[in-house]
């Protein structure tokens, strides 16, 4: 049986009240009843003075620094959900998306050859010749003067002399 | 986030733009235009030729000239640039030669002929990675006449020693090995 008479408030209401934790209509029957209620008076005084004690009590969450340092061991760096934040998922789904489409653009590639015509198949076919020849013709001089000074050409591996005997094929017109 | 996004969308664009010119970044190329004072439109003779292009070059003197073709094959870029000049720039072209020379050597290009005369200069450099030859780049320029020729790709040694067997090319007798 409740220590106060069926017409007063429950506890907890006036603890609500007390704690500004009711609406403003709310609150409104246990406040007119607290005007003509003694017991509930000093109850609702009783825990106002706690409110107001409670929110004069500093801040008693950690420094940051300490939650680090607990949470730390707790959560870890390597939790699934770390992985799974937006910051991290988004890029990597853009980077996936791009090198997909990177790798398929290459890929495709050689099908997509651009066709050229005739013509400029027989024009870049005439450029080759006409670049070979000058080449030649520079390689050719360039021989022709080695072997008239007389100078000894020196080449330090076989492969450049295999170059150098290729554009020697050049040089004397094929 | 933007600035990732930004560099990955940059990054697929140099993707997609390296197909077309993948020879840029070639170690066996070289811009010109980087050393040289001429406007290419001036050129006497200006030959620029890559793939796909190539290739179908390659393709189509197959028939005629196995060599030549497996030659081509592995070539990505052909580039060749002539200039008439007068006896006066020679001074001066051979200056810019001496330029680029330097600059190529600190690229790691190997200069394997160097001919200087009084008024005419060649250099040929070749580019090798990995002991295959990737490069050629031929510099010269005499009293009348300057020729740039830059030949990237993969230059297919086999094809090479084809070529001299199958046509009996001498051996160069000025030429020692190390």
């Amino acid at each position: 049986m409740s220590k106060y008479p069926n017409s007063c408030p429950s506890e907890d209401k006036i603890m609500q009240l007390a704690f500004r934790e009711t609406g403003l209509f709310e609150g409104r029957a246990t406040r007119r009843h607290l005007k003509k209620c003694s017991k509930c008076r000093k109850l609702y005084a009783d825990y106002f003075a706690l409110y107001r004690g409670l929110r004069h009590v500093p801040d008693l969450t950690p420094p940051p620094y300490v939650l680090r340092c607990i949470y730390k061991p707790t959560t870890g760096r390597n939790s699934i959900f770390e992985f799974a934040r937006p910051k991290i998922v988004i890029p990597a789904l853009v980077l996936l998306l791009a090198i997909g489409i990177g790798i398929r653009t290459l890929h495709k590639a050689p099908t997509e050859r651009k066709r050229y015509s005739h013509q400029e198949i027989v024009q870049a076919e005439k450029d080759v010749h006409t670049a070979l020849t000058i080449l030649s013709h520079s390689l050719h001089k360039t021989n022709n003067k080695i072997e008239r000074k007389n100078i000894p050409l020196v080449i330090k591996t076989p492969i450049q002399k295999s170059i150098f005997e290729t554009l020697h094929y050049f040089s004397n017109g094929g | 986030m933007k600035t990732i996004i930004i560099f990955l969308l940059a990054g697929l664009s140099g993707v997609l733009y390296a197909q077309d010119s993948d020879y840029l970044e070639h170690p066996g190329y070289i811009d010109f235009r980087d050393f040289l004072n001429f406007n290419p439109e001036d050129a006497k003779t200006e030959i620029e030729i890559s793939n796909p292009l190539l290739s179908i070059v390659a393709d189509a003197s197959k028939d005629e000239d196995q060599e030549l073709s497996s030659f081509l094959k592995g070539l990505k870029l052909i580039k060749v640039y002539s200039f008439e000049i007068d006896s006066n720039q020679v001074r001066d072209i051979k200056s810019q030669i001496d330029r680029i020379d330097s600059k190529m050597q600190k690229q790691h290009w190997n200069r394997f002929v160097r001919v200087r005369e009084k008024d005419e200069v060649t250099n040929i450099y070749l580019k090798s990675v990995d002991k295959t030859i990737v490069g050629l780049t031929l510099l010269s320029v005499n009293c009348t006449e300057t020729v740039f020729i830059n030949i990237v790709g993969h230059i297919n040694l086999d094809s090479v020693s084809k070529l001299g067997t199958k046509f009996n090319i001498p051996q160069l007798d000025s030429v020692k090995v190390q």
